[in-house]
């Protein structure tokens, strides 16, 4: 074994250009791999987070948009349960009025909408008539911090509030039209005493919503109140269609990428048993096995696979860390947040170093068969 | 004297449909410490002959026996090994392996082996090295040689694993006169020194006039076998 | 022998003019006679030749220049061999060294001998191409042919033109003879060829047809 490997690492090495040519070029499959996998991971996480980053991923409401009674929901795969209590409400301010989204939350709304993140001045309500507005409702009621305001019900039911706090929700409907309080606020207001009007629950992995929620149509207290339980893959079909395809195509090229890589590593050593035919003659002839033969070409083949996929992943993360750099919004964020998965990373190495081994079984199963006389006959 | 090597009715047919014969029932024996040639017209059999001697060709029937062994029976891994620890082989075109410099061909059949290179084995390789006049060539890659001194590590080679046989396909059919008689003179004196056995196939007068004994081969046959004394 | 012993010493100093004097007073004296000289002074001083093989300090140039003395001093004995002729044969004879056969000291002795017992005689002598014998032998119209074989790598030619000359004129007596055979007569002998060592040889042998 130990000849073999000394073996082939010095038939690599006297042909040094053709080595660095087979290692550039598992190299650059590896780093392909490697670039396209993690772009397209890192165009659809941005993607999914952008769109349902944060907003609730399960929702569970009454149909007939009536509140019923709040019941714990628990476990290991939910992040944020967050227990709401809604209605419309005019806002009325020194200098305007509209009509408005009253929206009370329970602690983990601050989580799932994030809006700690996305105040723009103040804090988060924390006691009762505490309320945080969109930003464009404020500029639209011309009211700032610590401002009062009086909202109103449909019902006439009426309250003021202090303005803790103003909020970008990045989306203008939103941004025009929410006010946020605590769930003990809007409860009062609405007076629903100890009811809420829906649960709104971010998950850990998206794509589990509708295995979850299915688990949640289950609970007792969903049947028992005819509660209706919504994810958000049921209402984005498309997006989810548009991502799958996209991550159908990445596999395919990273598939063909290394089809290519594998025959590539193939043809070129299956030449370069031709080429060392007459040093296998010899070595045959002084008494060397079959089997250790072989090993020299199964070992040339794992020597170009790991030089081949160190090579290619220094390139791949290059090629990342350079798009990541240069390709930029114009805040300076960048236009792709590639996500670095070491684990991606080295199983696309592990990939090349197997294909490689691969790719150099035919040649050694030729080697293995290699006659001393025909080497010494042919000259 | 005993025998080293022999042939027992040793036939040899080539090809699957058109069945060629190429060896018809030679018997042959060759005593330890003996120098020999076997001469013959290209196509006569006799290269034939040298690799079925050689073990790396086996014959379509006969005994080979060697050191008293009958390899008929043996594996190729024994084969392999039998090889590796009886014969050298020493070929026209050299056949050294260019990746490496004289010293590391020379000690390529320990490595096979499986021995360690320690200080022992060096010291042989470094005897061997002395020998055949390469010290200043040893560290030279295979390919930075003239054809003598490729020739010459060649047979350094050979003789690394104490082989008890030599066996020589036209070791001089590459080389100027002067060089052939020098490799010659070599092979003449490892014969002496080491009573290694030589069997060297040859079409140069100068070579074969000067064994002990000459075997003729002619279309598959021993035509005459003589000796000198 | 004290003629031998004074030749030897002569002959290894290389002192071409006293061989010479000494065989031509041994002949003209009849202290000697030409197979005398042949069998117990010149072969006997060529035997103790060395070669390269046994003998490291071995010259060649010295071996050519010893070769040249025995030479001249057979060329010189042709007088004495007519002389010494018993009777005349009304036949012929050619010797001959096969194709590669450089030696042809032995093979000019045996052409006096076959002179001496009356065959009318053709010295070919050394390296003679196997294809031009059949020619040679229908041409000649001979009778008997002696092939000279030395070096023994050369025995391989003989062989091959013994066995042409035996299929194409199997009358014709074929005698061989020479340092080449002494270990491998039978290769020759298997295909009717007489063996000969010297002159007494050469009479048994040829003795019925004289």
């Amino acid at each position: 074994m130990k000849l073999a490997y000394s073996i082939a690492k010095r038939f690599l090495g006297y042909n040094k250009g053709q080595t660095i040519l087979i290692a550039v070029g598992i190299a650059i499959g590896v780093s392909v791999q490697i670039f396209i996998g993690l772009l397209i991971t890192g165009l659809q996480d941005s993607l999914i987070d952008k769109t349902v980053g944060s907003t609730p991923h399960i929702t569970i409401t009454q149909e007939d948009e009536t509140s019923f009674e709040e019941f714990m929901i628990d476990g290991g795969s939910f992040t944020a349960v967050a227990y709401q209590a809604e209605g419309p409400a005019f806002a009325l301010s020194e200098n305007d009025d509209a009509s408005v989204l009253l929206r009370g939350l329970s602690a983990d709304g601050d989580k799932l909408y994030k809006l700690s993140e996305k105040l723009i001045e103040g804090r988060m309500p924390s006691a009762m008539n505490e309320v945080i507005l969109g930003s464009g409702l404020s500029e639209k009621l011309d009211v700032s911090l610590n401002d009062e305001l009086t909202l109103r019900t449909i019902t006439n039911q009426s309250v003021v509030v202090n303005i803790v706090g103003i909020v970008d929700l990045k989306v203008d409907a939103i941004n025009n039209s929410w006010v946020l309080a605590t769930l003990a606020t809007a409860q009062s207001l609405f007076e629903l005493k100890d009811e809420i009007t829906s649960i709104a629950i971010q998950v850990e992995d998206v794509f589990e919503a509708d295995v979850l929620a299915e688990g949640i149509m289950t609970f007792e207290r969903v049947n028992e109140q005819n509660l209706s339980v919504v994810n958000w893959k049921d209402q984005n079909e498309d997006l989810l269609s548009g991502l799958n395809g996209q991550s159908i195509s990445s596999l395919m090229i990273q598939v063909f990428v290394l089809v290519s890589v594998v025959l590539g590593i193939a043809s070129v050593l299956a030449i370069t048993v031709l080429q060392k035919s007459k040093q296998i003659g010899i070595l045959k002839a002084m008494g060397i096995t079959d089997k250790t033969a072989s090993w020299i070409f199964l070992f040339q083949g794992l020597l170009l696979g790991f030089w081949g996929a160190i090579l290619g992943v220094l390139f791949g993360v290059g090629l990342l860390l350079s798009f990541t750099t240069f390709a930029r919004n114009p805040d300076g964020s960048a236009l792709i947040p590639i996500a670095f998965d070491p684990v991606f990373i080295a199983f696309s190495g592990s990939i090349a170093i197997f294909s490689a081994l691969l790719a150099s079984f035919i040649p050694a199963q030729r080697s293995k068969k290699l006659s001393p006389i025909e080497v010494i006959r042919n000259g | 004297m005993d025998n080293i090597l022999e042939l027992k009715n040793i036939t040899k047919f080539y090809g699957d449909k058109i069945k060629t014969q190429v060896l018809f029932g030679l018997d042959l024996s060759f005593e330890r410490g003996s120098f020999n040639s076997i001469i013959g017209q290209s196509g006569s059999g006799k290269s034939t002959l040298l690799n079925i001697l050689g073990t790396l060709d086996r014959p379509t029937d006969g005994d080979i026996i060697i050191n008293g062994k009958n390899t008929k029976t043996l594996n190729a891994n024994a084969l392999s090994q039998l090889r590796n620890e009886n014969l050298g082989f020493i070929f026209q075109f050299h056949y050294l392996l260019p990746e490496f410099t004289a010293l590391e061909n020379i000690l390529m059949p320990v490595r096979i082996l499986g021995k360690k290179i320690d200080k022992e084995v060096m010291a042989r390789a470094e005897e061997l090295i002395e020998l055949v006049g390469l010290s200043k060539v040893k560290n030279n890659l295979a390919t930075q040689m003239s054809g003598g001194q490729q020739q010459r590590t060649a047979i350094a080679r050979a003789l690394m694993n104490q082989a008890s046989i030599i066996l020589a396909d036209e070791p001089t059919g590459n080389l100027d006169s002067d060089t052939t008689e020098q490799i010659y003179d070599l092979m003449r004196m490892i014969n002496k020194k080491y009573q290694t056995t030589f069997i060297i196939i040859t079409h140069d007068q100068s070579v074969a006039e000067k064994t002990d004994r000459i075997i003729e081969i002619k279309d598959g046959r021993i035509l005459m076998d003589v000796r000198k004394k | 022998m004290p003629l031998f012993e004074e030749f030897n010493r002569a002959f290894q100093a290389l002192d071409q003019e006293h061989c010479i004097q000494l065989t031509y007073d041994a002949l003209s004296n009849e202290i000697i006679s030409v197979e005398d000289l042949y069998e117990n002074v010149l072969r006997k001083a060529l035997s103790v030749l060395t070669d390269k093989e046994t003998d490291p300090t071995h010259k060649i140039w010295r071996e050519h220049v010893q070769s040249s003395i025995v030479r001249t001093i057979i060329e010189m004995t042709y007088p004495f061999v007519i002389k010494q002729r018993i009777e005349i044969l009304n036949k012929k004879a050619a010797v001959v060294c096969p194709d590669g056969e450089q030696h042809e000291l032995g093979a000019r002795m045996v052409s006096d001998y076959l002179r001496m017992l009356g065959y009318e005689t053709y010295f070919v002598g050394r390296d003679t191409p196997r294809l031009e014998f059949l020619d040679m032998i229908k041409t000649l119209n001979l009778d008997v042919v002696a092939i000279s074989v030395t070096n023994y790598y050369n025995l391989s030619k003989a062989l091959q033109t013994v066995v042409d000359v035996k299929e194409h004129f199997p009358e014709v007596t074929l005698v061989a003879g020479g340092r080449g055979l002494d270990a491998n007569a039978e290769v020759l002998v298997k295909h009717d060829v007489l063996i000969t060592h010297d002159l007494n040889d050469l009479k048994r042998i040829l003795g019925g047809n004289a």
